[in-house]
């Protein structure tokens, strides 16, 4: 079947769409990538703030926090809860995942179109549901919900603990609809990738951007289920008194821990995946070198998906787990590191013998590669169930777990927006307020988390809003405001990124259809690309997606597709 | 990394020491490739940098350069499996095997407040078993078995200078040990998020020469049959 009798014949003609149809109820992929990607940057001025307030706190505790307040023990604990749950749920899960998988699968396949447009369009607006419920519960009596993002029972199944009774179910609305969401995004872009490709476009030929996105909505897929049925039992214990969760009522708190740890660590890939993907294409394009071992980075995919399912367990040595169940999941965590070197060290092997051009694009890139590899690295004391004993819970792991989400979904994610930004606005940004938002991103990151790690070795716990009350903690007052100044710098550098899009916007200079003499099928496309991305006639696949610097072309780069104009 | 390590709290138990030579091992060994790995990705990126008349070279990874990559990782594994090979052992001696101890202790946690409480003369946690609030007392270099249990919430038994830490969990008792070796007052804290009043839910550690543990148990003891008496 061609997909030019998918019902996108209509597309094959320029046809006018009502504002309503064209902005709000789009059912084209690039629009909706595109609310996408302005709903996650909504949020995550959510999330930074509430970041703030909680680095205020830590560091100048009792102290009222400009622009907010006094930040006490309850708006603490919910600060912390709905930061966490904002930044992965509705930052990381629609900027890395959903933005690109709708933007840029169906562009790099040469598909007209997601298989589902409608689909599609519901995914976002079911997002964009629960992205309300979760803001509105800051305004409910009892206020938002504050038993962490982990949201461990009993603490969190019943209003008994905290007093949060609404807030707590909104909570779990809003998280169920960001799970409802992903899923129904993540079988979209699945079917889509096996049904829709372009004329030649083998399995061998798809660029890794896409087999990243493909390998994270996988990731989701299986994890989640386990998940929205915990979800339902948390739900019924908070809204209706049932005791899934609630030992009094012969319920089991444990059970929420597997639940949710076992959807939690393939989480950590699902956002990962995404960056590495970016990474591959983005590297090939400013190496000029085709990407060093792609089936090779392939399988160790596949295997790292596989075994992501079956590590759980280690965010839960401390949790009264048999205490024989460290060693199996501490090898099974051992394993998993194996794919994920390989891959990181065929990026390492791509830059190896390039010609390396030193665009914007790249170096945010090269920005992952350097903090995620810290996160890796610190990784290694986590997973080492006797370091535990000591580390679990304290700043070490705050630490940890930002140096892998943080680059991730902020130098891997920020990477994709420059690089693809020509395509998606027609438009290029300025080159040099892009390399001082670098900068500054990348001295004020480190700047913030590094100085963590110290705090943690120091047997600094997490979650607590008054460590003025701990004397043992004080000799980290200078850490900790040195974190919080460099912090609150981070945040503020992201408006470099907002004046930029700006002004690129209105006045930047229009952008061709290839600025990197790039191979992949997207460029080949109009930027921006119409309503239905091809003119009449489909782009056929005719080689491999890194074909540059091949010895005795006249050109470095070869199109994937020749049969269109380049 | 770099004299991350000077934060440590002091060494109170007798296997403190052992987490912290793992800690000290895999701060070493990441610390290496730490160095190693930023400056090999800095090295490629300035060495191979565009230049006029040089293109890059056309390589999809052959056979040998992809055994290069897989010998590299096979080491990184090696290490792996060496730093849980010499974690395994004080994993087992702190949280699996439990040694005949000296006392035991119920340790109970409740929002947002400790009690320890001690048996009675019989070893019975009956009603003439000892409650002191927020106060852990112990004599020193004894093997202290404690109990632990919550009434609402789970909490977390976290002594950083005894390197002993453990969630408690409602209606479950789980077992843990840990002894001293010096005279003091340590920390107590809750380390899991237990609700408002998380913040302040802290206990001091009294490690107490044998007789004054035992003069502060009997003054306890009486103070408690005073107060049943009236």
């Amino acid at each position: 079947m061609s997909q030019d009798q998918q019902g996108h014949d209509e597309h094959g003609h320029e046809h006018q769409q009502s504002f309503i149809s064209h902005y709000i109820f789009s059912t084209d992929h690039k629009m909706i990538g595109k609310q996408f990607l302005l709903l996650s940057a909504i949020m995550a001025c959510f999330g930074g703030f509430m970041a703030y307030l909680i680095r205020w706190e830590v560091a100048f505790p009792n102290t009222p926090a400009p622009f907010f307040g006094l930040v006490t023990p309850d708006k603490f604990n919910a600060i912390i809860t709905l930061h966490g749950t904002i930044m992965i749920f509705f930052v990381g899960m629609p900027f890395l995942s959903a933005f690109p998988s709708n933007f840029l699968v169906p562009l790099m396949i040469g598909a007209r179109d997601m298989a589902f447009p409608k689909l599609n369009m519901a995914s976002f607006w079911i997002t964009f549901v629960g992205a309300v419920l979760l803001v509105s519960s800051i305004f409910v009596p009892g206020g938002p919900v504050a038993g962490g993002w982990v949201g461990y029972p009993p603490l969190s199944a019943s209003s008994e603990f905290t007093g949060v009774k609404i807030g707590a179910v909104l909570w779990i609305l809003a998280l169920a609809c960001a799970l409802v969401s992903s899923s129904l995004g993540g079988m979209n872009y699945l079917v889509t990738a096996a049904t829709l490709r372009a004329p030649g476009m083998t399995f061998n030929r798809i660029p890794m951007t896409v087999w990243f996105l493909l390998a994270s909505a996988i990731t989701f897929f299986f994890s989640a289920g386990p998940l929205i049925a915990g979800a339902f039992m948390m739900l019924m214990d908070n809204a209706f008194g049932t005791g899934f969760f609630l030992p009094a009522k012969g319920g089991e708190p444990m059970l929420w821990e597997h639940l949710f740890w076992f959807f939690g660590h393939p989480e950590v890939y699902v956002l990962f995946f995404p960056a590495l993907g970016f990474g591959l294409d983005i590297m090939a394009t400013f190496t000029r070198k085709p990407v060093f071992g792609y089936k090779l980075i392939l399988w160790c995919t596949g295997s790292a998906v596989a075994l992501s399912y079956i590590v759980w367990a280690h965010h839960m040595f401390m949790s009264g787990l048999n205490p024989l169940l460290a060693t199996p999941f501490s090898i099974t965590t051992i394993l998993i590191s194996v794919p994920f070197a390989i891959i990181i060290f065929c990026m390492f092997a791509t830059l190896r013998n390039g010609a390396i051009r030193l665009e914007l694009p790249f170096l945010w890139i090269i920005g992952f590669l350097a903090t995620f590899l810290i996160g890796g690295l610190t990784g290694i004391f986590l997973g080492s169930a006797s370091a535990d004993i000591y580390l679990h819970g304290t700043y070490f792991v705050v630490a940890h777990f930002h140096y892998t989400l943080f680059p991730s979904v902020f130098f891997g994610g920020f990477g994709a927006v420059y690089y693809w930004f020509p395509k998606m606005y027609g438009k290029k940004l300025n080159e040099k307020l892009g390399f001082l938002h670098l900068a500054l991103t990348f001295i004020f990151f480190n700047g913030t988390f590094w100085p963590l790690f110290k705090v943690g070795m120091g047997g600094m716990i997490r979650r607590i809003a008054d460590p003025s009350f701990y004397p043992q903690y004080h000799q980290f007052q200078g850490l900790n405001a040195f974190a919080t100044v460099s912090a609150i710098c981070l945040i503020a550098t992201q408006v470099i990124f907002l004046w930029n899009l700006v002004l690129s916007l209105n006045h930047g200079p229009q952008a061709e259809k290839n600025p990197y003499q790039s191979n992949t099928l997207e460029w080949i496309a109009d930027s921006p690309p119409p309503h239905g991305n091809w003119g009449p006639v489909l782009p056929v696949v005719t080689s491999d997606p890194y074909e540059y610097s091949k010895p005795g072309e006249a050109k470095d780069w070869q199109p994937q597709a020749t049969n269109l104009p380049v | 990394m770099f004299e991350m390590l000077g934060n440590l709290p002091e060494q109170l138990s007798s296997f403190a020491g052992d987490i912290d030579s793992v800690l000290k091992f895999i701060n070493l060994l990441t610390g290496i490739f730490f160095v190693g790995l930023e400056g090999y990705l800095i090295y490629l990126v300035v060495r191979y940098r565009q230049k006029k008349g040089k293109t890059a070279k056309y390589e999809h990874g052959d056979k040998a350069q992809i055994l290069w990559i897989l010998a590299f990782t096979l080491i990184i594994v090696f290490l792996d499996f060496l730093i849980d090979y010499k974690g395994a052992h004080v994993w087992a001696t702190v949280k699996e095997d439990l040694p005949a101890c000296d006392m035991t202790v119920q340790v109970q946690a409740k929002q947002f407040d400790w009690t320890f409480v001690y048996p009675d003369k019989d070893g019975n946690f009956g009603p003439n078993a000892i409650s002191s609030y927020r106060e852990f007392h112990v004599p020193v270099g004894k093997k202290i078995h404690v109990v632990l249990t919550s009434k609402d919430v789970i909490h977390d038994f976290f002594l950083p200078e005894v390197r002993l830490k453990q969630d408690v969990m409602p209606q479950r008792f789980i077992n843990e040990w840990f002894d001293t070796q010096k005279v003091g007052t340590y920390h107590i804290v809750c380390d899991e998020l237990c609700g408002y009043g998380h913040t302040r839910m802290t206990a001091v550690l009294h490690v107490d020469d044998q007789q004054t543990f035992d003069d502060w148990l009997a003054s306890k003891e009486k103070e408690q049959q005073g107060g049943t008496a009236q």
